[in-house]
């Protein structure tokens, strides 16, 4: 590898070249290799590339599916066929069906209801496949299963669709997971994965805060990607498609009214996110709004982050602004670290050797004292300031000098950055 | 056996799905789109599992016929920065590098805080690139890329990366002098 140092300046290599050297542990591509080569094996050689694309293909195929299908008696031996399984002389019939049947799908939804369906044929034929111990006949199983869950998520992701994600198609799946072969558990794992990419649940909207809103007790993160229907208000009842984060917080992919809690008429929302131009105007946290007060369309600074309170225009039928505030901008470069309070002074403290402010508003939990341990909470704007969030601090030690070796390694020593004072602002980080 | 020097020979070899040619693959171009996931995520288990999905799709886009004819290389970075953009949309905060152990003892700690601190500002910076700018300034300087390899992950000409390339060094200059200014 030959990096282009010359094309860059000095004040720049420093940085490339740390990055360049940060140390990586090298087992997570050894883990990897297992799963690719597990994926490998349980994945087809590629068929024919060629597949009908277009619409006129579509029903010529339709039409040749029809003519077989009728010539094999129709719909009593796709009946008789529905059981069969792999190696089954009627199991290309079952295929061939579910093939025609995908043909003549016309909505999104009775793709949506077909694709679950066949997915979950496929499930229970690998189940009932591994009962008669048959495990070398999973492949072209698993095979069309993943074609149907990719679907249902290129479906998920194109338009909200009622009927994602099929919760009880994902318990099906997992419930496979433990009974398979590694080399095939990789290509479950993968259908899971797809799967999840469409979840979403169903709530009532408690509260709106900012790009937070609590949807039955959930935290739902919404941001300036998040697709917004309607115009939901606490209390409506809400669908909401995206990702859960962790337990009790979900990014929003979407959301939508699904019912009305009340007919109210006026409505004013707080809002904060990168201010983006829209064509209809102005876009924030997912919400388009306009501007009619020309002194706040003059402060607008497309890009950054800020604060808008918006008020819904009945007439209008969108979200006019009242009012636009700049935010400092939050970089999430958020630093925890500790030491022994070495001095004291009015408002500020020395720790490790260096001066911080604590200013009356910072959150401090125990008495400052010279000797006594601080856990030391603060994150750094866009400007480079830190703003300390909370001081706490430990009861002195019997042994004060049980700390001493820890402290060089447990304290970063990452040069200043900024004004020498700290500013404080709470709850931030 | 089979050599597969020649990477042209050794996608054809793959597209045929000859098992020791799909190997090689993983063998040569893991460990450095591990080490460039890692390094734009900060995070060892984020980076194997961008590592993981990379390879998937590869896999199931070769399966379904699809995939790349020439340039794998630049396919499989490009694949992995839009794996790692797409998460960076999902989870807006930047999380502290994982990376980085404590100074050895025979490390000066000063310089040791200040190439991870300058690291860290470098990541955060390039999260706030427009995503083509990021893949290429990344792809140049953390993997040493020349200009033709960027034009082949992005499909563009060498002349819209020289531009894409300055525009993001000097977005990225001010970016950190911005952070640096007292």
């Amino acid at each position: 590898m030959k990096t282009p140092w010359a094309e860059m300046d000095d004040d720049l290599r420093p940085y490339f070249q740390a990055l360049a050297e940060t140390p990586v542990p090298e087992e997570g591509v050894e883990r990897g290799r297992a799963a690719y080569r597990g994926l490998m094996h349980a994945l087809h050689p590629p068929s024919s590339p060629v597949r009908p694309r277009r619409w006129v293909w579509r029903w010529a195929l339709a039409a040749v599916f029809s003519l077989l299908l009728l010539w094999a008696s129709g719909t009593v031996v796709a009946q008789a066929a529905s059981q069969a399984l792999p190696g089954s002389p009627l199991y290309p019939l079952k295929r061939w069906h579910e093939t025609w049947q995908l043909l003549r799908a016309r909505s999104p939804q009775a793709r949506v209801a077909l694709h679950q369906e066949f997915a979950r044929r496929r499930v229970h034929e690998m189940r009932d496949l591994l009962t008669q111990g048959r495990a070398q006949d999973l492949t072209p199983l698993l095979d069309d299963l993943l074609t149907h869950v990719d679907a249902l998520a290129t479906l998920a992701q194109a338009q909200p669709v009622a009927g994602l994600p099929g919760s009880d198609l994902t318990a099906e799946i997992q419930a496979l997971l433990p009974t398979t072969d590694p080399a095939y558990r990789a290509a479950l794992l993968r259908a899971l994965n797809a799967l999840s990419q469409g979840q979403r649940f169903t709530g009532v909207l408690q509260q709106r805060q900012g790009t937070t809103w609590q949807v039955d007790g959930v935290a739902v993160l919404v941001t300036s990607d998040t697709l917004i229907q309607g115009l939901p208000q606490p209390g409506d009842v809400v669908e909401v498609v995206g990702e859960p984060l962790s337990p009790g917080r979900w990014q929003a992919r979407w959301v939508r009214v699904a019912a009305r809690a009340s007919t109210t008429s006026a409505a004013e929302i707080t809002v904060v996110g990168d201010i983006e131009p829209d064509d209809a105007g102005w876009r924030i946290g997912g919400h388009v709004f306009t501007v009619t007060d020309p002194d706040l369309a003059r402060r607008i600074v497309p890009d950054t982050l800020v604060e808008v309170r918006l008020r819904w225009d009945p007439q209008r039928e969108m979200w006019v602004a009242e009012a636009i505030q700049p935010k400092v901008a939050y970089t999430g470069r958020v630093q925890e670290f500790e030491g022994r309070i070495e001095a004291l002074e009015p408002g500020r403290v020395r720790i490790a050797g260096q001066w911080w402010d604590v200013p009356p508003e910072a959150k401090v939990e125990g008495p400052l004292r010279v000797g006594a341990w601080a856990e030391v909470e603060a994150w750094q704007d866009a400007q480079g300031y830190w703003h300390v969030v909370e001081v706490e601090l430990e009861e002195p030690d019997e042994n004060p000098d049980d700390h001493e070796d820890d402290r060089d390694s447990r304290i970063p020593r990452a040069p200043r950055v900024g004004r020498p004072t700290l500013r404080l602002q709470e709850g931030n980080a | 056996m089979a050599t597969f020097s020649d990477e042209q020979h050794l996608l054809a070899r793959a597209r045929a799905w000859e098992q020791a040619a799909l190997e090689v693959i993983y063998d040569r171009y893991a460990p450095g789109l591990y080490r460039y996931a890692a390094h734009l995520l900060g995070d060892a288990d984020e980076a194997e599992e961008c590592v993981a999905e990379v390879f998937a799709r590869f896999l199931v886009a070769l399966r379904q016929g699809k995939g790349p004819r020439h340039h794998l290389r630049a396919y499989l970075y490009r694949t992995a920065h839009n794996w790692i953009y797409d998460r960076f949309r999902a989870r807006p905060t930047v999380p502290l590098d994982d990376l980085w152990p404590p100074p050895a003892a025979t490390d000066n700690p000063a310089d040791h805080a200040t190439r991870r601190w300058r690291a860290e500002r470098l990541r955060w910076a390039l999260r706030q690139l427009p995503p083509r700018q990021a893949l290429v300034v990344s792809l140049r300087f953390l993997e040493g890329f020349s200009l033709e390899e960027v034009a082949a992950a992005l499909d563009v000409r060498v002349g819209a990366v020289k531009a894409l390339q300055h525009r993001g060094l000097t977005k990225l200059r001010q970016l950190l002098h911005e952070v640096e200014a007292p």
